[in-house]
């Protein structure tokens, strides 16, 4: 491993909302030896995948950035498309299974783009930035530079990178990978219930109590389960956890943050790693270890 | 079967009919606890051919996470069909939210801006 090759779909999140997860997740994928190329041209995936099966215009921002990716794939030799945001991963996977899935949708979607002399071969995979962790797992220990002992991360996958089942990164039920990789970076990993439970998404338009909701019973899942740092992979996730935090009168000892965020620290890449995040992290290092 | 009863079965794509009732997609959502009608009863709804599914507010508190639609047992998808029937006044240009009225606009990232846009907007 360390020699894989990917394009990348960035999407609005990490552009704007998210910026030291993707500049975090590009230190990492450096030091791994991760290739990815970023698309010349990228549109939005919806953010959310059209369930309506008539809703084909829908899935019309996805497709186009596939096509990118196709062709520039036969430019560089790969047609891995990665994404960090999992809200991307769903849709642009969704949205290719359904086209290799359904030859009716495919020529509707041909039709749409005839005239724009475009055409899409269905040979681009839609890569989460997960399982691509997961595989350089050997590499991310012996590329560990700080003692992270001091530090019990609770893994939390959400639902996009699992659910339809169809697109899951791993076993949507019981997941694993997240664990793992923290496990090679020398963390002590805290499994917690609600790990794949929803945080409430965009409900937090509509119903906000909702959101705090459950976004509070998740940080306290994994507070309760003695988690000092509450690992996310989603923007969207991060938005509404922070949301119910701030909203907390008590606040538990509990830090949100992005894995690669995490990884970064732990490998000693910290020039994009946000001041409260090193410093909470500092914190938790023992005893002689530069921290308390 | 009314003309809003065939659109939602015609636009989610799914067969309402295979529901026995179990009641798993309830159990299995995260948002039921913040629902007026819980998921497997709206089904029930349809089923029955009850018009007012399109009033339920608990459509718009479903947030697609499809925990109901991966372990539905007769692969009904009730979050699938929740979709259909928030489209049904979405498609009439009823839109569920006022973005005026969303506290901390400003402070809302672009994705939440997009997804909830998606979801409650025509």
């Amino acid at each position: 491993m360390g020699n894989d090759k990917y394009l990348y779909f960035p999407g609005c999140s990490v552009k704007r909302d998210a910026k030291s997860y993707e500049k975090t997740a590009f230190d990492v994928f450096g030091k791994l030896g991760i290739w990815v190329k970023e698309l010349d041209k990228w549109w939005c995936c919806g953010a959310t995948f059209g369930l309506a099966v008539d809703d084909v215009a829908r899935h019309l921002g996805s497709v186009r950035s596939l096509i990118q990716a196709e062709q520039e794939g036969a430019q560089y030799g790969t047609y891995k498309l990665l994404t960090l945001c999992p809200m991307c991963y769903n849709t642009l996977k969704r949205v290719n299974l359904l086209l290799k899935k359904d030859p009716g949708k495919l020529d509707n979607i041909r039709r749409y783009l005839r005239d724009e002399n475009l055409d899409y071969k269905l040979s681009v995979e839609v890569v989460h930035v997960l399982p691509v962790l997961y595989e350089n797992r050997d590499l991310i220990r012996k590329n560990i530079v700080r003692n992270g002992s001091g530090i019990r991360a609770a893994p939390y996958y959400g639902c996009t990178p699992l659910r339809p089942r169809e697109v899951a990164v791993d076993n949507p039920e019981a997941p694993s990978i997240m664990h793992v990789v923290l496990e090679s970076a020398g963390v002590h990993v805290v499994d917690f219930p609600f790990k794949t439970e929803c945080c409430g998404a965009y409900v937090y338009a509509y119903n906000r109590k909702a959101v705090i909701g459950k976004s509070s019973m998740i940080i306290l899942g994994a507070y309760k389960a003695g988690a000092n740092v509450l690992v996310t992979v989603c923007p969207l996730c991060h938005y509404n956890l922070m949301l119910a935090y701030n909203s907390m009168k008590n606040k538990p000892s509990i830090k949100i943050i992005y894995l690669t965020e995490l990884l970064a620290y732990l490998m000693g890449l910290d020039d994009n790693i946000p001041h409260d995040i090193k410093s909470f992290l500092d914190g938790l290092a023992p005893a002689g270890e530069g921290g308390k | 079967m009314g003309d809003v009863i065939d659109k939602i079965i015609r636009i989610s794509g799914r067969n309402v009919n295979l529901c026995y009732q179990c009641g798993m997609c309830t159990a299995v959502c995260p948002m039921a606890e913040y629902m007026d009608v819980k998921p497997h009863q709206i089904i029930r709804m349809i089923q029955l051919g009850d018009e007012r599914v399109v009033e339920v507010d608990a459509v718009w508190v479903c947030a697609s996470c499809m925990a109901c639609v991966d372990r539905c047992p007769r692969d009904v998808g009730p979050g699938i069909i929740f979709e259909a029937v928030r489209l049904v006044s979405l498609r009439k240009g009823i839109d569920k939210i006022d973005y005026r009225a969303i506290e901390d606009l400003e402070a809302a990232p672009t994705l939440a801006m997009v997804t909830a846009s998606r979801k409650y907007t025509g």
